[in-house]
């Protein structure tokens, strides 16, 4: 028993982290995928000798996980980069009081829209939403052209759509809400609901929905598709809305932590994210990420920001409007 | 009777207060403390809408559902395996663990694929009822939450079966049938394990929007969810889990009151071999009972998780490049339920051996954190424990190992409390007679007659802590990954082979654990005490 006991102790002073005294390190919290993030981070650690230590967030979470962690930690921060998948979150976490203003030479060719004013946060790599359909199922000519659309009798029962209270599809319904206004969103929701819209746990559901042949067609973003049509899955993607109010971009966002441990480390990979390189890289990617710059080296399959009909949003705004919109769909949608 | 001594009893309740009790505390004091004052502005919170109120009818109707239906598999499950002469019932007596050890959401998938249109059941039973069917979501949601955890009702049934005094089964066998003093006498002395197991499933199938959301089921808990996640307004999240709270503390009376007055208590505990009954003809129906139960539980999912997985190479790949999560993920667990069972042994004492006053505050404070989602108590840890003179604490391991105990302790407890009431305390004051001191007596006294409730907590902290994703999810110190994040992950970009292939060397290397702990129990046993 005093060997199982000195066993257990000794383990757990190794694993309670004795890192080198004199090593440089960056903490960064990152809700974009570990598939896609690690590597990227691995090389920032390459380069620069920094050690990167991540802490990732999971789809359970509805991503939800490090932003919450990030304001129960605002009194004694641990962190000091987030690198978020998505733009929604992160400006509430500005309006918080949780990030610093820090603006990196490598975000000068980023176009304003992309980032903050005041330097709280830029974007880069941007995710679209779009449509997945199944190609067993549904033929091109089948498509509808706005996502307006979807609720009319046509497609009544046949339409999945994430839990538009969290994450990107909740960004979407913000979007809406600024672009159309109240009162045209709530009427299209409820038209939706209405038209029995299949409402289900995360956009990877509802793409999977659409790979297994469930439903034809659902809405979801660029990334969960592109990881199916790579793996041969019978899907595709269509950018919706292209001759009218344009598709939604959301772009990843990259801010400091007010009063991190690392400032100077945390600026080196802040520059390092927001480079062409990075956002080249993660057009590559499975997650076929849309460099939100022109000149961006992509594959033939990842289009150009320029080339899509881009719903043109304030990002500020969609932020006001998030608590609003997430109210009213979580009235209209849990029950 | 004898007491726990107090240099032993205020160090363990001052450590338990501090790790279990104070994050709670905090949770349940913080909507009452807006921007510096005292404020009543979240009870508003309580208030329930019409659409909240149906949620919650849903919640508890599944919850009770989930829970009649483990009792109904899992209960027989552990009388025919642990009391009769079923055939094959040491294999019996290791496979239902299995569902323990696959995650629930894996089982809702499976069953959820298998359920839906166009999956093999849901083709199978109109051709076999001759007539359509088709399975509500409810009733998909409830069957798949009982597979998963009806072993916990078979494993504390087990436990408490093997603490029963075999002279009231022997004297109640002369005046009656074996079955009637089976179901008179046996089952009742059992009742604070199956009790307990009972309400393990209850809890795990209230407060888990995961499962249900899988079939499409809105439950509570998600309004919880949404209220912390999607509105990032966590005192409302924590006023909306009150009504969770005041149901756990309506279940602890219910359960006060029924073992109120009633001794569990045996005198020869575990000295002979326990009694087996003869099935005689019922051999075959109980054999093709377990089989069934098995199958549902166990063969479906593992052989749907066989099939996703698809080839060895997959599999050896995953293990390889998971194996440091896997090294750490098993290490964190163990140090936990090894803290938990050493707690729970502890607390159940106290709270076994104390006046009856201070027994009831103290199943409260062991049973309403319960009640508390995993998110929240992850929030309550940060903000108890992220400070400049605990940074040290904080940023390392440790602080998973806490998370942990705080989490599934009262789980640990529970389990030790049952074992605990079957013991008759004039053993220890035999003990102390003898001369023995405190800490003597329960060394070779308590703790050998408690080794298989104790063993059952260990394991069932280890699970528990192995298969968390919420409070790992908050604490996880910066550069480290634990299992479930990482299944998790996989999950998201539909990787499905990668996280079929992981659960299935999860589930193996926990059953070479669990293979481990019983031959370590057989092998501390002596020969004459083992059923």
């Amino acid at each position: 028993m005093k060997t199982l006991i000195n066993i257990v102790f000794i383990s757990l002073l190794l694993i309670s982290g004795c890192t080198e005294q004199n090593q440089r390190e960056v903490v960064v919290y990152t809700s974009l995928d570990q598939l896609f993030s690690e590597p990227v981070l691995e090389d920032f650690q390459d380069k620069t000798g920094i050690k990167v230590k991540t802490v990732y967030d999971v789809e359970a979470s509805k991503t939800m996980g490090l932003f919450n962690r990030l304001l129960a930690e605002k009194a004694n921060p641990q962190c000091d980069v987030f690198w978020n998948s998505e733009v929604g979150r992160t400006i509430i976490l500005k309006n918080e009081g949780v990030l610093t203003p820090y603006v990196s030479p490598s975000a000068e060719d980023i176009p304003a829209q992309f980032k903050d004013v005041d330097g709280f946060w830029t974007g880069f790599a941007a995710r679209a939403r779009v449509l997945v359909y199944n190609t067993d199922l549904l033929e091109e000519s089948e498509l509808p052209e706005s996502i307006l659309e979807l609720a009319e009798p046509g497609w009544k029962g046949r339409v999945a759509l994430a839990y538009p209270l969290f994450g990107t599809t909740a960004t979407h319904v913000a979007a809406l809400w600024t672009h159309l206004g109240p009162y045209k969103t709530k009427k299209y929701l409820k038209s939706l609901k209405a038209n029995d819209i299949i409402i289900v746990d995360g956009n990877a559901v509802a793409r999977n929905m659409v790979v297994r042949g469930r439903v034809p067609l659902a809405f979801t973003d660029t990334d969960d598709v592109n990881v199916a049509v790579q793996s041969g899955k019978p899907v595709k993607m269509v950018y919706p809305d292209s001759q009218g109010m344009g598709a939604l971009f959301i772009p990843n966002t990259v801010a400091m932590i007010k009063d991190c441990p690392h400032q100077e480390e945390a600026k080196h990979l802040i520059d390092y994210l927001l480079s062409r390189e990075v956002e080249s890289r993660l057009a590559f990617s499975e997650s076929a990420q849309v460099p939100v710059r022109d000149g961006v080296a992509t594959p033939a399959h990842v289009p150009s920001y320029s080339s899509v009909k881009a719903m043109v949003m304030n990002y500020e705004e969609i932020a006001k409007n998030m608590k609003e919109a997430t109210r009213f769909c979580q009235e209209l949608f849990v029950r | 009777m004898l007491q726990c001594p107090r240099w032993l009893s205020y160090p363990v309740l001052t450590a338990f207060s501090l790790i279990v009790i104070a994050p709670i505390l905090f949770l349940v004091l913080s909507p009452f403390w807006h921007e510096g004052h005292i404020s009543g502005l979240y009870l508003q919170e309580l208030i329930l809408s019409t659409r909240q109120l149906g949620l919650l009818k849903t919640s508890m109707l599944l919850a009770g559902t989930a829970t009649s239906l483990a009792l109904v598999l899992g209960l027989p499950y552990a009388l025919l395996v642990e009391r009769t002469d079923l055939p094959g019932r040491s294999l019996f007596g290791l496979a239902y663990i299995i569902p323990l050890l696959i995650p629930p959401y894996m089982q809702a998938i499976v069953w959820d694929s298998l359920l839906a249109k166009g999956g093999w059941i849901a083709e199978l039973l109109p051709f076999l009822i001759g007539g359509p069917f088709e399975v509500s979501p409810f009733w998909a949601a409830a069957l798949s939450l009982s597979l998963a955890y009806y072993p916990f009702v078979t494993l504390l049934t087990i436990s408490g079966l093997r603490g029963i005094d075999r002279s009231y089964e022997d004297a109640g066998i002369l005046h009656r049938s074996p079955w009637s003093s089976l179901s008179r006498i046996t089952v009742p002395l059992a009742a604070p394990h199956i009790i307990s197991g009972a309400l393990f499933v209850f809890i795990f199938s209230i407060i888990d929007f995961g499962v249900p959301d899988i079939f499409r089921l809105r439950v509570y808990p998600l309004e919880i969810f949404i209220q912390f996640s999607g509105l990032y307004d966590e005192k409302a999240a924590v006023a909306l889990a009150f009504p969770l709270l005041l149901l756990m503390a309506g279940l602890v009376l219910i359960q006060v009151r029924c073992m109120k007055g009633r001794s569990y208590v045996g005198f020869g505990n575990g000295q002979r071999k326990n009694r087996r009954f003869s099935l005689g003809r019922a051999k075959f129906p109980a054999l093709a009972f377990s089989v069934f139960v098995l199958c549902l539980s166990v063969f479906i999912p593992v052989l749907f998780l066989i099939r996703t997985t698809g080839t060895w190479a997959i599999f050896m790949d995953v293990l390889v490049s998971s194996w440091p999560e896997i090294v750490y993920s098993f290490a964190m667990a163990f140090a936990a339920a090894l803290i938990m069972t050493v707690f729970a042994f502890f607390i159940a004492y106290i709270m076994e051996r104390s006046p009856s006053k201070y027994r009831g505050v103290l199943e409260y404070m062991t049973q309403l954190p319960f009640a508390i989602p995993a998110i929240l108590l992850g929030v309550a840890l940060i903000k108890l424990w992220n400070h400049p003179v605990t940074a040290w604490l904080y940023g390392s391991s440790f602080m998973i190992i806490i998370g942990y105990v705080a989490h599934f302790a009262p789980f640990s407890i529970r389990v030790v409390l049952s074992s605990l009431k079957q013991i008759n305390p004039h053993l220890e004051e035999i003990g102390h007679l003898a001369g023995h001191n405190w800490l003597r007596t329960a060394g070779r006294i308590l703790v050998p007659l408690t080794r298989t409730g104790l063993l059952t907590a260990f394991f069932i902290g280890f699970i528990l802590s192995l298969g968390d994703l919420g409070i790992s999810l908050l604490i996880i110190p910066p550069g480290i990954q634990t299992i479930p994040i990482k299944i998790y992950n996989f999950m998201h970009y539909g990787a499905e082979a990668k996280v079929a292939a992981l659960s299935l060397a999860l589930l193996g290397m926990q059953l070479i654990l669990v293979t481990g702990l019983l031959t370590l129990y057989h092998k501390t046993t002596p020969s004459y005490e083992r059923p």
